[in-house]
């Protein structure tokens, strides 16, 4: 059995560049684009630890983003079917939880390290380099997307499941 | 052995990337001969491409590589150098419009780099790689620098049949957690 998160991962990440959107060129929207998908995979693959548990939550739905877009003031008016489609792969914790670790780099040291051996990763030495070390570029390129205090309603939304994993995580490994 | 366009179990990730650096090079030689708009757009198109090509192959590739055979740090270190290097002359262009008189000499410059980058990888890493790692990981790799670089849903969710209905602010997260535990607990009750 295989359960690809992959939409999910996309669509929660497109959500987070958008409402967070650099204000540069071509090359900053896709560094701030990486960040966040980055960010957005360990978020996932920290709520959906098991092939089940994504299994789950790809049939049952990852819930969409209307509530993310109400809490952004984002007045989406009469949205066409398309963008309507991916915002129904938006998941809401997972975007909080992702938008956490933008924001703090000792949460994503932690998160990353809590992921090192999870299903997903198929068995291979994944690094998320671009989320933990981020360089000069990726810095300017998501400058709001990494702002703790623009982020911290977001952030806020599901902070306490988030620290509780991790937590939960550190003392079984212990 | 067959090479599938578009993925699939037996994927070889070193094919994947090798026709990625294809569309690399295709899209330099596009930013070359459009002009105006034409030229503004290409020129994005390949910011994305390679953007999210290197970013795929420092998550998946070059870790695996580190450790698939000696001398791999050295290999991945210098690869890595030259991405950087890239991404600093990637950024100057980014900042240029295409009718600049600079812009051209430097795209050139870039691709020079980029290609000789993308060679350095086939001939130095790839193929070490690919010698020393089993089909099944080269495939794992490829299913993995494909998540990497996916894009979002054209289509909603099956479960979500209108717009209104993700207008309805359910708690669809709670429900997916109690779904969970119901199964954990149903599974654990077996043990
Ligand atoms: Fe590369
Ligand atoms: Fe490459």
């Amino acid at each position: 059995m295989s359960a690809d998160l992959s939409p999910l991962i996309a669509a929660t990440a497109q959500w987070l560049t958008r409402a967070y959107a650099p204000g540069g060129g071509a090359l900053d929207s896709v560094l701030a684009g990486a960040q966040a998908r980055q960010a957005v995979t360990v978020a996932a693959w920290l709520r959906y630890p098991t092939v089940l548990d994504a299994g789950l939550v790809m049939v049952a739905g990852p819930g969409g983003s209307a509530r993310l877009d109400w809490l952004a003031g984002a007045d989406l008016g009469e949205t066409d079917e398309a963008d309507h489609a991916w915002r129904t792969w938006v998941d809401e914790a997972v975007a909080s939880w992702a938008a956490a670790l933008l924001s703090d780099r000792r949460l994503a040291a932690a998160a990353v390290a809590a992921v090192g051996d999870s299903d997903h990763a198929l068995g291979l030495p994944v690094e998320f380099r671009r989320l933990t070390a981020p360089d000069a570029h990726d810095g300017r390129a998501a400058p709001l997307l990494r702002h703790p205090d623009l982020v911290a309603s977001l952030a806020g939304l599901h902070r306490a499941e988030l620290l509780g994993r991790l937590d939960a995580g550190h003392e079984h490994a212990a | 052995m067959a090479e599938r366009a578009h993925g699939g179990a037996d994927e070889n990730v070193v094919t994947l990337l090798k026709e990625q650096h294809r569309q690399i090079r295709e899209l330099f030689e596009q930013v070359e001969t459009a002009e105006g708009e034409g030229r503004r757009e290409a020129f994005r198109k390949l910011v994305r491409m390679l953007a999210v090509h290197e970013t795929a192959e420092e998550e998946v590739v070059h870790p695996t590589a580190r450790r698939a055979f000696p001398g791999g740090d050295r290999v991945v270190d210098d690869r890595l150098r030259e991405e950087r290097e890239a991404k600093e002359v990637l950024s100057e262009l980014d900042g240029m419009d295409v009718d600049d008189p600079d812009f051209m000499p430097t795209l050139r410059a870039l691709r020079d780099d980029v290609l000789a980058h993308a060679d350095s990888e086939e001939r130095l890493e790839f193929s070490r790689l690919q010698e020393e790692t089993e089909p099944r990981m080269l495939a794992r790799m490829a299913k993995a620098v494909r998540a990497a670089e996916a894009v979002a849903p054209t289509h909603p969710h099956p479960g979500v049949e209108s717009a209104t209905k993700n207008l309805v602010l359910g708690p669809v997260t709670a429900l997916v957690d109690r779904a969970r535990d119901a199964v954990r607990k149903a599974m654990g009750d077996r043990h």
